[in-house]
Protein backbone atom coordinates (compact mmCIF):
# COMPACT_ATOMS: atom_id res chain seq x y z
CA UNK A 1 0.00 0.00 0.00
CA UNK A 2 2.76 2.36 0.93
CA UNK A 3 4.64 1.11 -1.91
CA UNK A 4 1.56 1.95 -4.35
CA UNK A 5 1.26 5.90 -3.38
CA UNK A 6 4.95 6.53 -3.20
CA UNK A 7 5.25 4.98 -6.49
CA UNK A 8 4.28 8.38 -8.92
CA UNK A 9 6.79 10.12 -6.66
CA UNK A 10 10.13 7.76 -7.11
CA UNK A 11 9.14 7.90 -11.35
CA UNK A 12 8.97 11.23 -11.20
CA UNK A 13 12.62 11.21 -9.21
CA UNK A 14 14.01 8.49 -11.60
CA UNK A 15 12.79 9.86 -14.39
CA UNK A 16 14.48 13.35 -13.61
CA UNK A 17 17.37 11.89 -12.07
CA UNK A 18 18.41 9.85 -15.22
CA UNK A 19 17.60 13.47 -16.77
CA UNK A 20 19.99 15.42 -14.87
CA UNK A 21 22.48 12.73 -14.82
CA UNK A 22 22.40 12.63 -18.74
CA UNK A 23 22.66 16.26 -18.87
CA UNK A 24 25.69 16.08 -16.78
CA UNK A 25 27.30 13.66 -18.90
CA UNK A 26 26.40 15.49 -21.88
CA UNK A 27 27.88 18.65 -20.28
CA UNK A 28 31.12 17.33 -18.93
CA UNK A 29 31.78 15.12 -22.16
CA UNK A 30 31.09 18.39 -24.55
CA UNK A 31 33.32 20.89 -22.43
CA UNK A 32 36.46 18.99 -23.34
CA UNK A 33 35.86 20.33 -27.42
CA UNK A 34 35.11 23.86 -26.18
CA UNK A 35 38.48 23.38 -23.32
CA UNK A 36 40.71 22.74 -26.26
CA UNK A 37 39.18 25.61 -28.23
CA UNK A 38 39.61 28.32 -25.73
CA UNK A 39 43.07 27.27 -25.18
CA UNK A 40 44.23 27.54 -28.71
CA UNK A 41 42.42 31.11 -28.43
CA UNK A 42 44.87 32.28 -26.02
CA UNK A 43 44.11 36.39 -25.53
CA UNK A 44 41.22 36.72 -26.85
CA UNK A 45 38.32 38.65 -25.79
CA UNK A 46 36.59 35.52 -24.10
CA UNK A 47 39.10 34.39 -22.47
CA UNK A 48 39.96 37.68 -21.10
CA UNK A 49 36.70 38.18 -19.43
CA UNK A 50 37.19 34.65 -17.85
CA UNK A 51 40.27 35.47 -16.17
CA UNK A 52 38.80 38.63 -14.93
CA UNK A 53 35.79 37.06 -13.54
CA UNK A 54 37.77 33.80 -12.36
CA UNK A 55 35.33 31.50 -13.06
CA UNK A 56 32.53 30.71 -10.70
CA UNK A 57 30.74 33.69 -10.99
CA UNK A 58 28.09 34.59 -9.43
CA UNK A 59 25.49 37.92 -9.26
CA UNK A 60 27.81 39.39 -5.77
CA UNK A 61 30.53 39.33 -7.83
CA UNK A 62 28.86 41.10 -10.88
CA UNK A 63 27.63 43.74 -8.22
CA UNK A 64 31.22 44.48 -6.48
CA UNK A 65 32.31 44.77 -10.04
CA UNK A 66 29.26 47.27 -10.33
CA UNK A 67 30.23 49.19 -7.67
CA UNK A 68 33.72 49.78 -8.37
CA UNK A 69 33.04 50.32 -12.17
CA UNK A 70 30.53 52.99 -10.83
CA UNK A 71 32.69 54.30 -7.89
CA UNK A 72 35.58 54.89 -11.08
CA UNK A 73 33.68 57.18 -13.05
CA UNK A 74 32.15 58.72 -9.97
CA UNK A 75 28.54 58.00 -10.35
CA UNK A 76 27.39 57.72 -13.41
CA UNK A 77 23.62 58.96 -13.22
CA UNK A 78 22.13 58.91 -16.87
CA UNK A 79 23.09 55.51 -17.76
CA UNK A 80 20.05 53.84 -15.74
CA UNK A 81 17.87 55.57 -17.03
CA UNK A 82 16.29 53.70 -19.71
CA UNK A 83 13.16 52.28 -20.47
CA UNK A 84 9.96 52.58 -21.73
CA UNK A 85 6.60 54.43 -19.70
CA UNK A 86 5.26 50.87 -19.38
CA UNK A 87 8.47 49.44 -16.98
CA UNK A 88 8.50 52.73 -15.04
CA UNK A 89 4.80 52.20 -14.02
CA UNK A 90 5.59 48.89 -13.00
CA UNK A 91 8.67 49.81 -11.27
CA UNK A 92 6.85 52.07 -9.24
CA UNK A 93 4.02 50.08 -8.43
CA UNK A 94 5.98 47.04 -7.69
CA UNK A 95 8.12 49.12 -5.51
CA UNK A 96 5.22 50.79 -3.64
CA UNK A 97 3.62 47.38 -2.88
CA UNK A 98 6.59 45.88 -1.75
CA UNK A 99 8.03 49.45 0.43
CA UNK A 100 4.31 49.43 1.95
CA UNK A 101 3.65 45.88 3.07
CA UNK A 102 7.03 45.15 4.27
CA UNK A 103 6.44 46.56 7.67
CA UNK A 104 3.10 45.57 8.07
CA UNK A 105 4.59 41.75 7.01
CA UNK A 106 7.31 42.20 9.78
CA UNK A 107 4.60 43.27 12.66
CA UNK A 108 2.01 40.62 11.61
CA UNK A 109 4.77 38.28 11.74
CA UNK A 110 6.06 39.59 15.00
CA UNK A 111 2.46 39.58 16.55
CA UNK A 112 2.19 35.77 15.12
CA UNK A 113 5.41 35.00 16.60
CA UNK A 114 4.41 36.05 19.88
CA UNK A 115 0.73 34.82 20.24
CA UNK A 116 2.08 31.30 18.71
CA UNK A 117 5.13 31.11 20.67
CA UNK A 118 5.42 27.60 22.56
CA UNK B 1 -11.48 19.86 -5.51
CA UNK B 2 -8.50 17.39 -5.66
CA UNK B 3 -10.65 14.19 -7.52
CA UNK B 4 -11.32 16.48 -10.54
CA UNK B 5 -9.04 15.57 -13.86
CA UNK B 6 -8.02 18.68 -14.83
CA UNK B 7 -6.69 19.54 -11.38
CA UNK B 8 -4.83 16.10 -10.89
CA UNK B 9 -3.09 17.39 -14.19
CA UNK B 10 -2.16 20.84 -12.85
CA UNK B 11 -0.76 19.27 -10.02
CA UNK B 12 1.57 17.30 -11.92
CA UNK B 13 2.13 19.84 -13.87
CA UNK B 14 3.30 21.69 -10.86
CA UNK B 15 5.39 18.82 -9.02
CA UNK B 16 7.15 18.12 -12.08
CA UNK B 17 7.92 21.81 -12.49
CA UNK B 18 9.65 21.56 -9.32
CA UNK B 19 11.52 18.53 -10.20
CA UNK B 20 12.63 20.39 -12.99
CA UNK B 21 13.80 23.68 -10.84
CA UNK B 22 15.84 21.32 -8.08
CA UNK B 23 17.47 19.21 -11.89
CA UNK B 24 18.31 22.66 -13.09
CA UNK B 25 19.58 23.41 -9.61
CA UNK B 26 21.69 20.52 -9.54
CA UNK B 27 22.92 20.75 -13.17
CA UNK B 28 24.03 24.05 -12.59
CA UNK B 29 25.53 23.70 -9.72
CA UNK B 30 28.07 20.19 -10.58
CA UNK B 31 28.29 20.66 -14.43
CA UNK B 32 31.09 22.50 -15.97
CA UNK B 33 32.48 26.03 -15.23
CA UNK B 34 30.75 28.42 -17.69
CA UNK B 35 32.29 28.44 -21.05
CA UNK B 36 33.77 32.47 -21.81
CA UNK B 37 30.56 32.65 -24.66
CA UNK B 38 28.01 31.89 -21.54
CA UNK B 39 29.82 34.30 -19.47
CA UNK B 40 29.77 36.47 -22.44
CA UNK B 41 25.85 36.20 -22.61
CA UNK B 42 25.05 36.11 -19.58
CA UNK B 43 27.05 39.47 -19.26
CA UNK B 44 25.40 40.71 -21.92
CA UNK B 45 21.52 39.72 -20.69
CA UNK B 46 22.68 41.47 -17.56
CA UNK B 47 23.18 44.72 -19.28
CA UNK B 48 20.28 44.46 -21.48
CA UNK B 49 18.16 44.26 -17.67
CA UNK B 50 19.86 47.33 -16.82
CA UNK B 51 18.58 49.04 -20.24
CA UNK B 52 15.22 47.28 -20.76
CA UNK B 53 13.62 46.19 -17.69
CA UNK B 54 13.41 47.43 -13.68
CA UNK B 55 16.69 46.81 -12.75
CA UNK B 56 18.67 50.00 -13.86
CA UNK B 57 15.54 51.81 -12.74
CA UNK B 58 15.85 50.31 -9.06
CA UNK B 59 19.67 51.22 -9.24
CA UNK B 60 18.74 54.56 -9.29
CA UNK B 61 16.45 54.53 -6.49
CA UNK B 62 18.53 56.85 -4.94
CA UNK B 63 17.97 59.74 -7.11
CA UNK B 64 14.23 59.11 -6.85
CA UNK B 65 13.12 61.44 -4.65
CA UNK B 66 9.46 60.00 -4.43
CA UNK B 67 10.65 56.13 -4.04
CA UNK B 68 13.17 57.67 -0.94
CA UNK B 69 10.37 59.41 0.68
CA UNK B 70 8.31 55.90 0.66
CA UNK B 71 11.64 53.99 2.11
CA UNK B 72 12.15 56.41 4.61
CA UNK B 73 8.18 56.49 5.62
CA UNK B 74 8.33 52.78 5.85
CA UNK B 75 11.39 52.56 7.98
CA UNK B 76 9.85 55.53 10.18
CA UNK B 77 6.46 53.70 10.39
CA UNK B 78 8.46 49.89 11.17
CA UNK B 79 9.55 50.63 14.55
CA UNK B 80 6.13 51.50 16.34
CA UNK B 81 4.55 49.19 14.51
CA UNK B 82 6.15 46.32 15.47
CA UNK B 83 6.38 47.33 19.17
CA UNK B 84 2.81 47.86 18.70
CA UNK B 85 2.48 44.14 17.38
CA UNK B 86 3.98 42.82 20.47
CA UNK B 87 1.87 44.89 22.85
CA UNK B 88 -0.75 43.44 21.06
CA UNK B 89 0.13 39.94 21.11
CA UNK B 90 0.80 39.85 24.91
CA UNK B 91 -2.76 40.67 25.34
CA UNK B 92 -4.13 38.50 22.17
CA UNK B 93 -1.83 35.66 24.89
CA UNK B 94 -2.94 37.20 28.28
CA UNK B 95 -6.58 37.21 26.90
CA UNK B 96 -6.64 33.74 25.15
CA UNK B 97 -4.92 32.24 28.38
CA UNK B 98 -7.43 33.68 30.65
CA UNK B 99 -10.68 32.47 28.58
CA UNK B 100 -9.23 29.15 28.25
CA UNK B 101 -9.10 28.64 32.32
CA UNK C 1 -18.93 23.11 -5.03
CA UNK C 2 -16.81 24.46 -1.73
CA UNK C 3 -13.99 25.90 -2.63
CA UNK C 4 -11.99 26.67 0.49
CA UNK C 5 -9.46 30.14 0.88
CA UNK C 6 -6.24 28.13 2.21
CA UNK C 7 -6.54 25.89 -0.71
CA UNK C 8 -7.09 28.57 -3.22
CA UNK C 9 -4.09 30.71 -1.44
CA UNK C 10 -1.82 27.57 -1.20
CA UNK C 11 -2.12 26.62 -5.29
CA UNK C 12 -1.62 30.64 -5.98
CA UNK C 13 1.57 30.21 -3.92
CA UNK C 14 2.55 27.76 -5.72
CA UNK C 15 2.36 29.17 -9.28
CA UNK C 16 3.72 32.27 -8.11
CA UNK C 17 6.62 30.46 -6.28
CA UNK C 18 7.66 27.84 -9.11
CA UNK C 19 7.79 31.14 -11.71
CA UNK C 20 9.95 33.14 -9.07
CA UNK C 21 12.32 30.44 -8.63
CA UNK C 22 12.80 29.88 -12.77
CA UNK C 23 13.53 33.14 -13.16
CA UNK C 24 15.64 33.30 -10.10
CA UNK C 25 17.77 30.79 -11.37
CA UNK C 26 18.15 32.17 -14.41
CA UNK C 27 19.78 35.47 -12.96
CA UNK C 28 21.72 33.40 -10.68
CA UNK C 29 25.00 33.31 -12.48
CA UNK C 30 26.87 32.46 -15.57
CA UNK C 31 26.21 28.65 -15.36
CA UNK C 32 22.54 29.12 -14.29
CA UNK C 33 21.78 31.20 -17.49
CA UNK C 34 20.79 28.63 -19.65
CA UNK C 35 17.68 28.06 -18.00
CA UNK C 36 16.30 31.55 -19.37
CA UNK C 37 18.36 31.29 -22.52
CA UNK C 38 20.50 34.06 -20.82
CA UNK C 39 17.80 36.37 -21.29
CA UNK C 40 18.26 38.14 -17.96
CA UNK C 41 15.72 41.42 -19.00
CA UNK C 42 13.05 39.33 -19.32
CA UNK C 43 13.63 37.43 -16.47
CA UNK C 44 14.27 40.00 -14.11
CA UNK C 45 10.65 41.71 -14.82
CA UNK C 46 8.99 38.72 -14.46
CA UNK C 47 10.86 38.05 -11.24
CA UNK C 48 10.21 42.06 -10.08
CA UNK C 49 6.32 41.66 -10.55
CA UNK C 50 5.77 38.46 -9.40
CA UNK C 51 8.28 39.58 -6.42
CA UNK C 52 5.25 42.05 -6.00
CA UNK C 53 2.17 39.60 -6.06
CA UNK C 54 4.16 37.05 -3.81
CA UNK C 55 4.26 39.96 -1.21
CA UNK C 56 0.68 40.49 -1.86
CA UNK C 57 -0.06 36.84 -1.14
CA UNK C 58 1.91 36.91 2.03
CA UNK C 59 0.77 39.35 3.87
CA UNK C 60 -2.98 38.51 2.52
CA UNK C 61 -2.25 35.40 4.35
CA UNK C 62 -0.53 36.66 7.64
CA UNK C 63 -3.29 39.34 8.51
CA UNK C 64 -5.92 36.04 7.70
CA UNK C 65 -3.95 34.53 10.78
CA UNK C 66 -3.77 37.21 12.69
CA UNK C 67 -7.67 37.90 12.36
CA UNK C 68 -7.99 34.36 13.09
CA UNK C 69 -5.50 34.68 16.35
CA UNK C 70 -7.35 37.49 17.77
CA UNK C 71 -10.64 35.65 17.51
CA UNK C 72 -8.90 32.78 19.03
CA UNK C 73 -9.62 30.17 16.10
CA UNK C 74 -7.76 26.95 16.83
CA UNK C 75 -8.93 25.04 14.33
CA UNK C 76 -6.28 24.30 11.91
CA UNK C 77 -5.92 25.06 7.82
CA UNK C 78 -4.91 22.42 6.55
CA UNK C 79 -3.93 23.73 3.45
CA UNK C 80 -2.37 26.93 4.54
CA UNK C 81 1.28 28.37 3.89
CA UNK C 82 1.69 29.68 6.97
CA UNK C 83 1.05 27.84 10.58
CA UNK C 84 2.74 27.24 14.09
CA UNK C 85 4.34 24.13 13.54
CA UNK C 86 5.86 22.09 10.65
CA UNK C 87 6.40 22.40 7.13
CA UNK C 88 3.60 25.47 7.66
CA UNK C 89 5.92 26.84 10.25
CA UNK C 90 9.40 26.24 8.18
CA UNK C 91 7.50 28.30 5.44
CA UNK C 92 6.60 31.31 7.43
CA UNK C 93 10.20 31.55 8.22
CA UNK C 94 11.80 31.11 5.19
CA UNK C 95 9.20 33.49 3.45
CA UNK C 96 10.09 36.28 5.66
CA UNK C 97 13.61 35.89 4.75
CA UNK C 98 12.84 35.51 1.04
CA UNK C 99 11.18 38.68 1.23
CA UNK C 100 13.26 40.80 3.63
CA UNK C 101 16.67 39.87 1.99
CA UNK C 102 14.76 40.99 -1.09
CA UNK C 103 13.87 43.87 -0.40
CA UNK C 104 17.16 44.78 1.07
CA UNK C 105 18.41 43.83 -2.84
CA UNK C 106 15.69 45.66 -4.20
CA UNK C 107 16.55 48.98 -2.15
CA UNK C 108 19.98 48.97 -1.63
CA UNK C 109 21.59 48.35 -4.77
CA UNK C 110 22.03 51.64 -5.04
CA UNK C 111 23.45 52.66 -1.94
CA UNK C 112 24.46 50.08 0.28
CA UNK C 113 26.90 46.97 -1.94
CA UNK C 114 28.23 45.33 0.66
CA UNK C 115 24.14 44.58 2.54
CA UNK C 116 23.31 43.74 -1.09
CA UNK C 117 25.54 41.32 -1.90
CA UNK C 118 24.51 39.83 1.76
CA UNK C 119 21.41 39.56 1.20
CA UNK C 120 21.88 38.00 -2.71
CA UNK C 121 24.17 35.24 -0.49
CA UNK C 122 21.26 34.50 1.65
CA UNK C 123 18.54 34.77 -0.89
CA UNK C 124 20.80 32.40 -3.54
CA UNK C 125 21.43 29.96 -1.05
CA UNK C 126 17.89 30.31 0.57
CA UNK C 127 16.90 29.14 -2.63
CA UNK C 128 18.34 25.73 -2.96
CA UNK C 129 17.04 24.82 0.37
CA UNK C 130 13.80 25.68 -0.38
CA UNK C 131 13.63 23.72 -3.44
CA UNK C 132 14.94 20.59 -1.86
CA UNK C 133 12.07 21.31 0.52
CA UNK C 134 9.83 21.26 -1.61
CA UNK C 135 10.68 18.12 -3.56
CA UNK C 136 10.65 16.67 0.45
CA UNK C 137 6.82 18.24 0.58
CA UNK C 138 5.75 16.67 -2.33
CA UNK C 139 7.17 13.04 -1.29
CA UNK C 140 5.26 13.78 2.25
CA UNK C 141 1.89 14.57 0.05
CA UNK C 142 2.19 12.06 -2.62
CA UNK C 143 -0.94 10.80 -2.21
CA UNK C 144 -2.02 13.82 -4.32
CA UNK C 145 -0.25 12.64 -7.38
CA UNK C 146 -2.43 9.50 -6.98
CA UNK C 147 -4.99 9.46 -10.01
CA UNK C 148 -9.07 9.33 -9.14
CA UNK C 149 -9.73 5.94 -9.90
CA UNK C 150 -13.60 6.62 -10.61
CA UNK C 151 -14.87 8.60 -13.02
CA UNK C 152 -16.00 12.33 -12.18
CA UNK C 153 -19.50 11.14 -10.88
CA UNK C 154 -19.23 8.68 -8.70
CA UNK C 155 -16.20 10.47 -7.22
CA UNK C 156 -18.83 13.88 -6.39
CA UNK C 157 -20.65 11.79 -3.71
CA UNK C 158 -17.34 9.80 -1.97
CA UNK C 159 -16.52 13.65 -1.35
CA UNK C 160 -19.86 14.15 -0.07
CA UNK C 161 -19.41 11.53 1.69
CA UNK C 162 -16.78 11.71 3.59
CA UNK C 163 -17.05 15.25 4.30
Amino acid sequence: MRDKKKHHFLQLAVIFGVITLLTLLYAWGSREGTMSNTGMMGASMGSMMQSMHAKNITISDLIKQQEQTEMASGGMLSHHEGGSAGIKLSHYLTTGIIIVLLPFIIAGAIFLGVVWWR
Amino acid sequence: MMQKRWFKVFVWFASTSFFFLASGILISELGPEPSEQQTMQFMMGMMDAMHNSMMGLSMSLEHDTGLKQLVGTASYILVPLVILAVLFGLLVRFRGKRNAR
Amino acid sequence: MNIRFDFVIHWLWTIVFALLTLSGLAMVGAKYGWILNYDIASADYVHRVLAAVYVLLTFISIAYEVVRAVKHEEKKLAWFIIGKSGYQLFTFITTLMFIITGAIIWVCMDSNMSATAFALYIHEKLTYIVVASVIWHIYAKCHALLWPKKPNTTDKKNVAGTK
